[in-house]
């Protein structure tokens, strides 16, 4: 892909809410093969972007523009057929499935054959569920899960059923991969893990990744860019060094020196 | 005896093992053992009299394993299903009777035209859930039979009545209860096996995953909308077989088979026999269609008579208490149940 045309363009999108404004104005991009954070204090607006983009919400003004296409308005279910897979912050996995159900769930794109040839299912539908099925075992090796491929979700503790939560947005072979919080509620052991997978991720494949957490260190150490949010609108943008120097960051997250963040409200 | 039954230390060895349906030796030896069972010990040993009953039996249950897939699997409710059960057996029934279609030709269109119509009010699943939705649903069930009931030139006449000409091919003959048994359950086998297979690839799949998590499967490249009105139309198609069935099994049909009551039965036996499990679907059916029977025979048998009107109002009770007591004491109903002993004699003598 041509480095010069982000995965991910937004620009101006702004989200009501009834009154309530959660989004204003915002514009970012995330660069093809990159890892960009997304980071805020609680309430900022970074899943509702995140909404925006993968066509849960729809915003009133702005443009979102996927892999080189405008997709503003589309539903959901289509922006993911683009190549756009995503975790939730609150696991929303299929709880009575398997997890290799869910990571074939996630395949549904790629599978081929409609209902009928389902019912029927010897030939071709039989065919397809098997090569897929090898493509998703790739998968539950990959995240070190193979001894619990045929346990129902809703059984595992919670860090699995995040692993689960990633492992089926990444059986959807995504060309940009949103994390909402993959790491959230986990312990160092659990987290270092997903930095790894994530990682491991960017290296072995093209995939552009946007993630979301609350992770200061985690953050800086894997991300290339850093996008701080802040009462929806975007208060820093660059290099994780850059950002954390940033005086608005710091007064965002830490507050600061009455002088200080009056200047900044002035500036502004 | 008990080592044998065990499934332990089985291990697969190839994808393909794991998706079959017969994954173990036991597994083949009782489907082989059912399908004997229905088509070749039954026929020969059953009395008429037993015929008609698993008859009617195995009408319910193409009913119900179809209205399964709508509620067991796709998480959706419907209180039209008598109503598409009714378009299935009009459609057919006129074909054959006015354009005199072959039954090979009016039975798949009948099932298409049940599918079609249902889409209108599967429609208002994409808005509403649960307790409106089957409201919406209940408005098919209305809609039906007032234009059966008042479109005389479309069904001619007094209450509606259509007769449907007996299918026969050679040997094979719908005026005799072995001919009815037989096309009954033959098309109770291909719905089975047309809903097993639906489940365990990608369209079945989906469904379960907007019925458990609709957001999580927009985000997989799942459109709810497609998967909810493809389980209208799948489920509404098999209702409206068993409509067809019922129609060559009577001979007839009129306004008053596909009531509100038949719908609430449908209901009554997926509940009963299990959500989301076609095994579920049948046995539910059998309950459901044989308590009547029972209360027949069993009460005067212990010396108990009652009235004919006493009868019907009692059967209502019951199905009532049915539902009650499967709710609460195993939602997962009589498969469950039946799943619950097995396993007990699995792990016998030890608790787990």
């Amino acid at each position: 892909m041509d480095p010069s045309s982000p995965t991910l363009e937004i620009t101006g999108v702004t989200l009501h809410f009834g009154g309530l404004t959660v989004l204003s104005d915002v514009s970012m991009a995330a660069g093809a093969g990159e890892i960009t954070a997304l980071i805020g204090p609680n309430g900022a607006g970074k899943s509702s972007l995140v909404n925006c983009v993968t066509g849960f919400y729809r915003p009133q003004k702005g443009a979102i523009t996927l892999f080189g296409r405008e997709t503003t308005g589309l539903p959901a279910h289509r922006v993911a057929g683009l190549g756009v897979a995503r975790t939730f912050q609150h696991i929303e996995l299929f709880q009575g499935l398997s997890v290799i159900d869910n990571l074939m769930l996630g395949r549904h794109r790629h599978l081929k054959g409609g209902a009928l040839a389902n019912g029927v299912f010897y030939g071709r539908s039989r065919r397809e569920e098997l090569r897929q099925r090898a493509a998703v075992e790739d998968i539950v090796d990959f995240l070190d899960m193979p001894h619990i491929r045929n346990t129902p979700v809703g059984l595992l503790p919670y860090g699995l059923q995040k692993r689960v939560d990633l492992g089926r947005a990444l059986a959807q072979e995504p060309r940009l991969l949103i994390l909402d919080e993959p790491m959230a509620g986990m312990n160092v052991e659990e987290k270092e893990d997903m930095a790894r997978y994530i990682l491991e991720l960017r290296q072995e494949s093209a995939i552009s990744v946007v993630l979301i957490e609350h992770d200061m260190g985690v953050v800086m150490d894997i991300s290339d860019r850093v996008s701080v949010l802040d009462f929806g609108r975007f208060i820093a943008q660059g290099p994780p060094d850059e950002v954390r120097a940033d005086p608005a960051v710091i007064a965002a997250y830490i507050g600061a020196p009455a002088e200080a963040a009056t200047g900044e409200a002035a500036a502004r | 005896m008990a080592l044998i039954a065990m499934e332990t230390g089985r291990f697969h060895e190839k994808y393909s093992e794991e998706i079959a349906v017969y994954g173990t030796p036991y597994r083949k030896i009782w489907i082989l053992a059912v399908l004997v069972v229905t088509f070749v010990v039954i026929p020969l040993v059953a009395s008429p009299y037993w015929l008609v009953v698993l008859t009617l039996v195995g009408i319910a249950a193409v009913g119900a394993t179809g209205l399964n897939v709508l509620v067991g699997y796709a998480g959706q409710i419907s209180l039209g299903h008598a109503a598409f059960a009714a378009i299935g057996a009009y459609t057919s029934g006129l074909l054959v009777s006015r354009a005199e279609a072959p039954f090979w030709v009016a039975v798949p269109v009948a099932m298409v035209a049940a599918g079609v119509f249902s889409l209108i009010f599967g429609l208002a699943s994409l808005r509403v859930k649960g307790l409106y939705l089957a409201i919406a649903t209940l408005a098919a069930q209305y809609i039906v039979q007032w234009i059966l009931t008042s479109w005389t030139w479309i069904t001619g006449g007094f209450q509606g009545i259509v007769i449907f000409e007996p299918i026969q091919i050679g040997p094979f003959d719908t005026t005799t209860p072995m001919g009815k048994y037989l096309m009954v359950f033959i098309s109770l086998a291909l719905v089975v096996v047309f809903v097993e297979n639906l489940m365990r690839s990608r369209s079945g799949r989906a469904m379960i995953a907007v019925r458990d998590q609709d957001i999580a499967a927009a985000g997989s490249a799942v459109s709810p909308l497609h998967y909810k009105l493809l389980a209208f139309f799948i489920s509404s198609a098999i209702a409206g077989l068993s409509g067809v069935l019922y129609g060559y099994n009577a001979g007839l049909v009129s306004t008053e088979v596909f009531t509100l009551a038949l719908s609430v039965q449908y209901l009554a036996m997926i509940l009963v026999g299990g959500l989301g499990s076609i095994p579920g679907s049948i046995l539910g059916a059998g309950f459901i269609t044989m308590l009547p029977l029972w209360l027949r025979d069993l009460l005067p048998a212990v010396g108990i008579e009652l009235s004919a009107s006493v009868e019907v109002h009692l059967l209502t009770l019951l199905f009532g208490v049915a539902i009650l007591l499967f709710l609460v004491l195993e939602p997962r109903g009589l498969y469950g149940l039946f799943r619950n002993i097995k396993d007990y004699f699995r792990m016998w003598p030890f608790s787990y």
